[in-house]
């Protein structure tokens, strides 16, 4: 990885160029709201299982419970517009600071806990936060938050039915997503991150402050999140705790990061573009909401990628040994 | 004066004591061999030196510091590296990366890390795997690539734990001189191994364990003689033999 980065770095550049024009231009050629929805889906996912993926692909914590700072994330961007009148930017800043000391405080605790356990606290973690904010009312209680609709614009990130600026943001959201994660991984703090995840007896022997580096991952992606949560909230314009702290959210992410390449740069991305349409075309053919079908469907897709390939999409491309 | 300072180490795993009132000092520049038969605390007690078990009691300085309690990261930062018996390499990380997480310890520096990692693989000769992947190593290859990565974070005193256990004899001894080079550069050494005939040449001094005890320690040439460590010893060809 080190030595390889000089000798391909023109491809590298001309590659993401060329994916990023792609992106740029795609409303352009897919006017219709159902694709431009689409690829919104596929950035806000790809950005929360990159979030995920620096935690738990990058520094080897499996979290269960990401779902915690996405709907911490977008009830912040909700509820200084609410009860204070604030643009929904400062509630994203507010919520990303709230979500890190979260994360910290999750983290503190449940990081002295081992592989599974670390997940299941997690998990758990999650559930209660969702039932706190049922039972909160001065955020709407089980009610939700209605967002006061404003006039379109840019202060209070609202387009009414105008897709283009939602899809532009989102875009921006998972390109910062990705140069955030490949600013880590070249970083002291990423290979850490990864030796952590490797051996942490090892990497203490080394002198790597192993607790204090899992809190900043979990700082990291437990900020990047919430970002996420802010902007879902300003495009549905409605939350409650059950469309903002889902244990399913939580769970998809993971499911993201491992389908696409669990821990490396564009596994997130890749596997929210086999699972977000994935996702949304067998719950339009084959289950309505409640079947449960769409999840099986959705499930079997998972475990047959999974066992032809473990390593995850981006395994396909990668010759075997090759770093 | 003491570099090392072990005080009264004991250390119980349940009713065991693996390692029982263990004393001795290391001065600053010395090689010291710790050896005696299979299961007499030698690792134990490189485990407490470097922080990973906490000692039942007892207590051990480094460098005039009392470190018995520390975490072991914070002892590593005091100068104290070592290396596993059962390798613990990053298995998913290149060599180079391996040994980059090591030379991370004095600088934030990407391009200085690797500098400083390609130096040391180079070193223990080990340069034409840099881009491997650990896990794709024998384990003679592992154990070289946790010496470079403990020698990557610049110690004062290196913690060797059979680094040399199921090396061909030219190995031995290419890795005896590697040893030996290390001292130019001011480290101090405590040197765990099985096999007496390894160690005694490259030991200022040697200290013998047997279940949980100091049984000896002295000159090289005083410990080849001494009836408690040959009774020790020839006790364990005994054993393996039924
Ligand atoms: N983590 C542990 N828990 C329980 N017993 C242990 C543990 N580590 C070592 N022991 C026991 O302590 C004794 C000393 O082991 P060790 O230090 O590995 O010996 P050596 O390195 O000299 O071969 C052995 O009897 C071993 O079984
Ligand atoms: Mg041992």
């Amino acid at each position: 990885m080190a030595s390889g980065v000089a000798a391909g770095s023109g491809f590298l550049y001309a590659r993401n160029g060329a994916l990023l024009a792609a992106a740029l231009a795609y409303p352009f050629l897919f006017r219709q709201s159902f694709p431009q929805d689409l690829a919104i889906k596929i950035f806000l996912f790809g950005g929360l299982a990159s979030a995920w993926n620096v935690l738990g692909g990058f520094a080897g914590q499996v979290s269960l419970g990401n779902a915690i700072f996405f709907g911490v994330g977008a009830y912040a961007a909700a509820v200084v517009q609410t009860q204070w009148g604030w643009t929904p930017w400062a509630g994203m800043l507010l919520g990303m600071a709230a979500s890190a000391g979260i994360g910290a405080l999750i983290g503190y605790p449940c990081f002295r806990l081992k592989g599974h356990y670390f997940a299941m606290a997690t998990l758990a973690i999650g559930e209660v936060i969702s039932t706190l904010f049922m039972n909160w009312q001065w955020v709407g209680g089980a009610v939700g938050v209605y967002i006061p609709l404003r006039d379109d614009t840019w202060k209070y990130f609202q387009f009414g039915t105008t897709k283009l600026p939602y899809y532009y943001v989102m875009l921006a959201f998972l390109v910062s997503a990705l140069l955030l994660s490949a600013a880590l991984l070249r970083s002291r703090m990423g290979y850490y991150f990864r030796a952590i995840r490797e051996d942490q007896d090892a990497a203490r022997s080394l002198g790597v402050p192993a607790r204090r580096y899992k809190l900043a991952a979990m700082g990291i992606s437990a900020a990047l999140t919430s970002a996420g949560g802010s902007l879902y909230a300003q495009y549905v314009l409605f939350i409650d705790p059950h469309s903002v702290f889902p244990m399913m959210l939580s769970i998809q992410v993971v499911l993201i990061a491992i389908l696409g390449g669990v821990g490396t740069l564009w596994g997130p991305v890749v596997g929210a573009m086999v699972l977000i349409p994935l996702s949304e075309f067998t719950r339009i053919y084959i289950g309505g909401t409640g079947s449960g079908l769409d999840l099986i469907a959705y499930g079997l897709l998972i475990i047959v990628i999974s066992v032809i390939q473990p390593r995850g999409v981006l395994g396909f491309f990668r010759k075997a040994g090759a770093a | 004066m003491s570099f090392l300072t072990v005080g009264g180490v004991t250390k119980r795993f349940g009713g065991l004591s693996a390692n029982d009132d263990i004393s001795f000092e290391v001065a600053q520049g010395e090689i010291v061999g710790l050896i005696g038969p299979n299961g007499a605390g030698k690792s134990t007690l490189f485990s407490c030196i470097a922080g990973y078990h906490p000692v039942t009691s007892g207590t051990i300085d480094f460098d005039g510091k009392r470190i018995s309690g520390l975490p072991p990261e914070t002892i590593c930062r005091a100068g104290v590296a070592r290396t596993f018996q059962i390798v613990h390499v990053f298995k998913e990380m290149s060599v180079l990366e391996n040994v980059m997480v090591g030379a991370f310890l004095s600088t934030s520096s990407r391009r200085e890390a690797e500098a400083h990692a390609r130096a040391v693989l180079d070193r223990v000769g080990l340069s034409g795997k840099a881009e491997a992947f650990a896990r794709s190593l024998t384990v003679s290859e592992q154990k070289r690539v946790q010496l470079a990565r403990a020698l990557a974070t610049r110690p004062k005193l290196l913690l060797l734990d059979e680094v040399m256990a199921g090396l061909t004899p030219q190995e031995t001894a290419e890795a005896v001189g590697l040893v030996r080079s290390f001292r130019g550069d001011g480290i101090t050494m405590v040197i765990v191994e099985h096999v007496m005939e390894v160690v005694m040449p490259i030991s200022d001094r040697v200290v013998v364990l047997d279940y949980g005890k100091k049984i000896a320690e002295g000159a090289p040439e005083e410990i080849v003689r001494n009836e408690l460590v040959i009774k020790a010893y020839l006790g364990e060809k005994r054993g393996a033999k039924h």
